[in-house]
């Protein structure tokens, strides 16, 4: 009979033994590990919500945030609230679930952005609005080893409007025009990284010839993470009225500027266009008047300045940066914190 | 345990010993199975024994905060202590005291900024806003300030008069009347010629340069500009142009920005002070050279406007009078006095010319 063969008369049979070895396994293993421990507990007035957790085997940082904030990125949230940049079993630990040092201001100052600019790129050949391949790498090398966090513009928007934290060191990266280069050398060293970035287009360039982006291009790097956004149709300089114009004609011709760049935009990629990058950086209330009147939520001039989150989102400060730069000079634009208005 | 278990396996046991404890393991396994799948229970209190260091290194981190200044900073972490130990009574009279301490400084600060703004500073008043918010971070009044009120305006809000226009008002407000299009280019305007008084208009408030009557400083011999692939050189030109302006603007800007706050106030304040005394001709054109949108410059630039235009229709109606009593010296005053008002009233400019040749006309004779 089946059960003789499993039930030898001189100890278990080997079917049980391997069930009550399966079990003796399942039983260690369920006394061995379990998920991190936290406590939900009753939240205070006017307390920002948090978490505490005990730190189990195989936690990180990353983890940690993957789990309690959604987001592995946002590991910074939990190291500067504890003040750690490691962590061990056992450890307990904070996860604030609400902003808790929104535009890092104290008397000691607030935090700043900056928002870098290029133009064009190319393998070896340097020029003022050029910046070879090598130096674009150094430079996004030098963010990352440094400690520089590139965000987005989505993100920056957080911060300029008092809605939630960002990276101690976050700069913005922006390109304007449309030049090859940004899809031959910029996008892959991008990549590589990791970094997201903006590329402001003036849609009247992006004709596919030999030096410029084709619509098939741009549309590759915005689904790949580089926000495609405006920079007018023909590049015109909105701020100055041409000899032959009248105000009224003016008035007329840089709204068509904007409008026909947006509708260009959103009708070829299928988004949105909520920012515009100033030709020259140059501009007035006239037009940003016309930007508010069609959607607009924000715009970039050259100042070469950071920005702290009170500026006007219509003349947000960019810092270009050129083909001749050193890494020392790179570095001398990424100011981070400021307390100028404090003073 | 494992040895023990194992032991119990190999030993040979009889046959219903050894079910009956395969079947007390299989059980056992299956519940172990199932309670380390299960999700973890909440840990219910006594949370003091769990995070007892996490409480002293929170402790230890407020007093820090406290003890620089950071009182935000300090106030958050005795806020998690407080729900951490909440029968903690000194940590809830720290929290009160700490509360009590930062709602007085940043109501201070935020008072003081007001004052600054309503002064025409808007660096100093910036200042004290965001020393506010270090105090209070949520503070919605000073936020606004900081996010939306100390930005230059860039629409400017204006209430229609009874016999306004569209060119009337942009006569008024940008002293040109062809650039009456902007109204209807903000504004759902049915008849520029029918408006109707009361309803507020958007106006778009234009820079100095664009907007008087001359052409903006700006537009001087820019030809026609970079066009599609605008030949580089042209393109790095330009670039060049901006890359120092931007160089020499972070070095001036904000001087330069203050001095015109303050400049915009001391001339406000003397306007002010000139309409107060009736001098409107006067006032009216120190009001032209102050920021559109500084405080409530328009508004008041259109009511004395208003004001003066009604003054002279009324001495050009008086002047009519006396020329046709044969008065011609008084006369002679009023459409004098039309022409201090209104220095382009060319009625008045046409009728003053003929009242004096006819008098002198009369003293020949």
């Amino acid at each position: 009979m089946l059960i003789n063969k499993f039930f030898p008369a001189g100890g278990l049979p080997s079917f049980f033994r391997i069930l009550a070895m399966l079990m003796l396994v399942l039983l260690l293993q369920g006394c061995a590990k379990g998920p991190t421990r936290f406590v939900h507990l009753s939240r205070a007035e006017g307390t920002p919500s948090f978490i505490p957790v005990i730190v189990q085997f195989g936690d990180t940082l990353p983890s940690l945030a993957a789990k309690f904030l959604g987001n592995a990125d946002k590991s910074w949230i939990i190291a500067e609230f504890n003040d750690v940049k490691e962590i061990s079993p056992g450890q307990e630990l904070i996860i604030p679930l609400e902003p808790f040092d929104k535009a890092r201001l104290s008397s000691k100052g607030y935090q700043t952005v900056p928002i870098l600019t290029y133009h064009n790129f190319s393998e070896s050949k340097e020029g003022l609005m050029v910046v070879r391949r090598s130096d674009f790498a150094a430079q996004m090398q030098f963010l990352q080893d440094n400690g520089y966090t590139p965000i987005s513009l989505a993100e920056l928007f957080d911060f300029l409007q008092y809605r939630k934290d960002i990276p101690p060191r976050a700069v913005v990266i922006t390109i304007d025009d449309g030049w090859r280069g940004v899809y031959d050398i910029a996008y892959p060293i991008l990549k590589k990284f990791g970094y997201p970035a903006t590329l402001f287009v003036y849609t009247d360039l992006i004709n596919g010839s030999g030096k410029t982006l084709s619509w098939d291009m741009v549309a590759e790097l915005d689904k790949a993470g580089i926000d495609v956004q405006c920079h007018t149709k023909t590049h015109r300089n909105l701020n100055r009225v041409l000899d032959h114009e009248s105000f009224q004609q003016y008035a007329t011709e840089i709204e068509q500027e904007i409008t026909e760049c947006t509708e260009i935009v959103e009708s070829k990629l299928h988004k949105q266009v909520k920012y515009l990058a100033y030709p020259y950086g140059e501009t007035n209330k006239l037009v940003m008047a016309f930007l508010e009147k069609n959607g607009y939520q924000g715009a970039f001039t050259v100042k070469r300045e950071s920005n702290p989150f009170f500026m006007d989102p219509y003349a947000l400060n960019r810092r270009m940066i050129y083909g001749d730069f050193s890494l020392e000079t790179f570095k001398k634009n990424l100011e981070t914190y400021s307390n100028e208005a404090l003073r | 345990m494992t040895s023990f278990l194992l032991a119990m396996l190999r030993c040979p046991l009889p046959g219903a010993l050894r079910r009956s404890f395969l079947a007390m393991l299989c059980f056992c396994g299956l519940v172990c199975f199932l309670s380390a799948c299960a999700p973890q229970p909440q840990v219910p209190a006594p949370e003091q024994e769990l995070f007892v260091s996490l409480s002293d290194s929170l402790r230890s981190k407020a007093l820090e905060y406290e003890h620089r200044g950071d009182l935000r900073q300090a106030l958050l972490r005795w806020g998690i202590l407080q729900t951490l130990n909440p029968h903690d009574k000194e940590i809830t009279a720290r929290i009160e005291r700490l509360k009590q301490e930062t709602r007085t400084k940043a109501a201070e600060h935020f008072q003081q900024g007001v004052a600054l703004y309503e002064k025409g500073l808007p660096a100093d008043a910036r200042r004290e806003f965001l020393y506010t918010l270090i105090y209070e971070p949520e503070h919605p009044e000073a936020l606004d300030y900081l996010l939306n009120r100390l930005h230059d305006k860039v629409f400017i809000t204006y209430q229609v008069q009874t016999g306004d226009t569209c060119r009337e008002i942009a006569r008024r407000i940008y002293h040109d009347p062809d650039k009456a299009f902007l109204l209807s280019a903000f504004n759902k305007v049915n008849s520029c010629e029918n408006l109707i008084p009361g309803t507020e208009l958007k106006l778009v408030a234009l820079d100095q340069a664009l907007a008087g009557d001359a052409k903006p400083t700006e537009a001087i011999a820019q030809p026609d500009g970079p066009k599609v692939l605008a030949p580089e050189r042209q393109k790095k030109k330009e670039r060049e142009e901006v890359y120092n302006q931007g160089e020499a603007g972070a070095s001036n800007e904000t001087p330069v920005v203050e001095d015109g706050a303050k400049k915009n106030s001391l001339k406000y304040e003397q306007a002010k002070e000139l309409l107060g005394r009736q001098k409107y001709v006067e006032a009216l054109r120190l009001l032209r050279t102050i920021d559109v949108n500084y405080r409530d410059v328009a508004r008041i630039i259109a009511t004395t406007d208003a004001h003066i235009q009604q003054e002279a229709d009324a001495h050009y109606r008086k002047g009519i009078s006396y020329y046709l009593s044969e008065d011609l010296d008084q006369a002679i005053r009023e459409w004098e006095e039309v022409l201090r008002l209104r220095p382009d009233d060319l009625k008045a400019k046409k009728d003053l010319l003929n009242a004096r040749r006819l008098k002198e006309k009369i003293n020949k004779l």
